[in-house]
């Protein structure tokens, strides 16, 4: 309800009092009794502007009633000072329980605001506790983190310096000791030579799995063949499985579906596994193979090795973690192409686990994701058999000057199961060529420049891979 | 009991090599050892003066062996030093508490090595 038609309507019964006395007694009528209690009654509800208007009108209205009447009324003053009376005292009660409510509001207001205040800062409170609490969980972790961080730096720069004390030593021997004869020393700086590539190795390792630490690795995605990837990875490792005697064999089904994945970060992770098979297989044989095995293909590699502890099955994943100090004579390895390849298979989406028991080899599993429709794509396709597939059924094209360089060069690369041409110039190789397309070049660094260049042009353009050997020791003629 | 000058022990078959090919150009009886265990066994079959041991090794370490030399009254007179690397203050605490003589940190300078060994060898000989 508006508020002035409420005022209005509660000063109705105050105004329609005043006739009521002035018929009945006037100043003495029983009803003035009434007005009082009225009065207080209603400045509950009224402001005290409408009693004011209520109390003029009440006032007004003797006056104005003799008007008409023209009769005076007795005791009229008196009257008059009673009624004000009333009014002055109502309004002051008014006015009082007035601010004793806005006393009451504004205490209440008060305690409502406590009330939400405190209620906000129990929330604030509880907030912070959450907060507090995630951050030692995150503290807890970065000093995790960093103790990991620490481990894996120490542990490098442990695997750096091994390499490294050799380099050193074996260098300040020779340079120290004319004396030493021609096969040691021959010997001292084989080893120089093999820590040298050791530590290049590991360096390498190590800004891949930092590459992989820090997200940065592109991972070059596509439709991929398994089985290519296993004649890859099989071609790459098999001389040095030949060399310490060991077979190779390769089971896939041809029609193996294609896998989505980096076609170079999944040969890595082969050639890795394949790597750690020679290295602790002694005597036997190794399976490289692939299976499909629901939306995913699994790759295994198998050697028939020392096998590994049950305990050890989860640990050789981590960094720098080596096969067991009870197998004496432990392989050279940075210790870090497993948890490499670990990290690869997992950024695919895919788990890597090993399963194996002592005495009787070791199987290592890996899974990669299908290609979604697992439609061969067309580029992989011919990019494969430009390049990898042909490499391992054509020749490999050896050049080289010097007759006898070339053919040790060809025997050991026939020893290790690879068909060779020989020619003694790179024009001679160009005519070759010209009806004999070779899988691989090898090529020693000659004289006959513009015939040089012009082959590793011609290479280049067949997308055949080039390896250039230099052989001479130049005298400056 | 045959007694010789050094004990080179590292599992690491180039280091200890590196180190016995230059103790041997120098003129001194050594003798090498790839793992703990057989380091212990050559400590006291050969009786060297001067033991390196490399402190990670397997079977055992070369704390633990620097222990077993230095809680042994026939033993503990021989010289201990133990090959660290730079950078890894742990592994000095190890063999400070094993009660090691002396610390090399790979990778080191035949040469300091050498010099290293004919001072301790020459005060023993006046000692």
């Amino acid at each position: 309800m508006d508020r002035r038609k409420k005022a209005f309507l509660y000063s109705l019964p105050m105004v329609s009092l005043l006739p009521l006395c002035l018929f009945t007694g006037g100043p003495e009528s029983p009803f003035r009794f009434v007005f009082f209690p009225l009065i207080l009654v209603l400045s509950r509800q009224l402001a005290p502007n409408v009693l004011f208007v209520a109390g003029l009108a009440a006032t007004l209205f003797f006056p104005i009633l003799s008007l008409f009447t023209r009769q005076p009324i007795p005791d009229m003053p008196v009257f008059l000072a009673e009624i004000s009376a009333y009014f002055l005292t109502s309004l002051a009660a008014v006015h009082v329980s007035r601010s004793i409510s806005r006393e009451r509001d504004r205490y209440e207001n008060a305690i409502s605001t406590f009330h939400s205040l405190s209620d906000a800062l129990n929330y604030k409170n509880m907030n912070l506790q959450t907060t507090l609490d995630a951050l030692s969980e995150a503290h807890k972790k970065l000093q995790e983190y960093d103790k990991n961080k620490t481990t894996f730096l120490s542990n490098v720069s442990h695997e750096l310096r091994t390499p490294l004390s050799s380099i050193r030593s074996y260098s300040e021997i020779l340079l120290n000791y004319d004396d030493i004869d021609n096969d040691t020393s021959k010997e001292f700086i084989q080893i120089i030579n093999m820590e040298s590539e050791r530590l290049s190795t590991l360096v390498n390792e190590v800004l891949d799995l930092m590459k992989i630490e820090a997200g940065k690795v592109e991972l070059n995605m596509s439709t991929v063949n398994p089985a290519r990837l296993l004649e890859e990875g099989e071609k790459i490792v098999k001389p040095m499985a030949i060399e310490k005697g060991l077979s190779l064999e390769v089971e896939v089904d041809r029609d193996i579906p294609y896998i989505h994945g980096d076609r170079n970060q999944m040969i890595q992770v082969i050639v890795n596994l394949l790597n750690n098979a020679v290295k602790f297989t002694s005597e036997g044989s190794i399976t490289l193979g692939a299976r499909l095995q629901g939306d995913f293909v699994e790759f295994y590699v198998a050697d028939t090795g020392e096998g590994i502890f049950p305990e050890e099955k989860e640990a050789i994943f981590d960094e720098f973690y080596r096969i067991s100090d009870v197998v004496l004579h432990r392989p050279k390895g940075s210790g870090l192409g497993l948890s490499i390849s670990k990290r690869i298979v997992e950024f695919h989406g895919g788990k890597i686990w090993v399963e194996s028991e002592l005495g009787r080899g070791s199987r290592f599993f890996f899974t990669i994701p299908l290609a979604p429709g697992n439609e061969p794509s067309r580029k992989e396709e011919t990019r494969t058999t430009d390049i990898h597939v042909n490499a391992i059924y054509r020749p490999i094209l050896v050049i080289a000057n010097d007759i006898t360089i070339r053919r040790a060069l060809r025997k050991k690369l026939e020893e290790l199961g690879y068909q060779t041409l020989g020619a003694d110039t790179p024009g001679r190789a160009l005519q070759i060529t010209r009806s004999m397309k070779p899988g691989l070049i090898v090529l020693d660094v000659s004289d006959d420049w513009d015939n040089f260049f012009e082959l590793l042009r011609w290479a280049k353009s067949s997308q055949i891979r080039s390896i250039l050997v230099s052989l001479h020791i130049y005298n400056s003629k | 009991m045959p007694e010789i000058d050094i004990l080179v022990a590292d599992d690491e078959p180039h280091i200890a090599r590196a180190l016995n090919f230059i103790f041997k150009k120098e003129g001194y009886s050594v003798e090498m050892a790839l793992d703990g265990e057989t380091a212990v066994r050559a400590v006291t079959e050969y009786r060297p003066k001067i033991v390196f041991l490399d402190l990670i090794m397997p079977k055992k370490n070369g704390d633990e062996i620097c222990k077993i030399i230095k809680s042994d009254e026939q033993l503990k007179h021989m010289h201990v030093i133990i090959l660290t690397c730079r950078g890894q203050e742990l592994d000095k605490q190890r063999g400070l508490s094993a009660g090691a003589d002396e610390f090399i940190t790979k990778p080191f300078s035949p040469r300091e090595v050498v010099s290293k060994v004919k001072s301790i060898l020459e005060s023993r000989k006046n000692g």
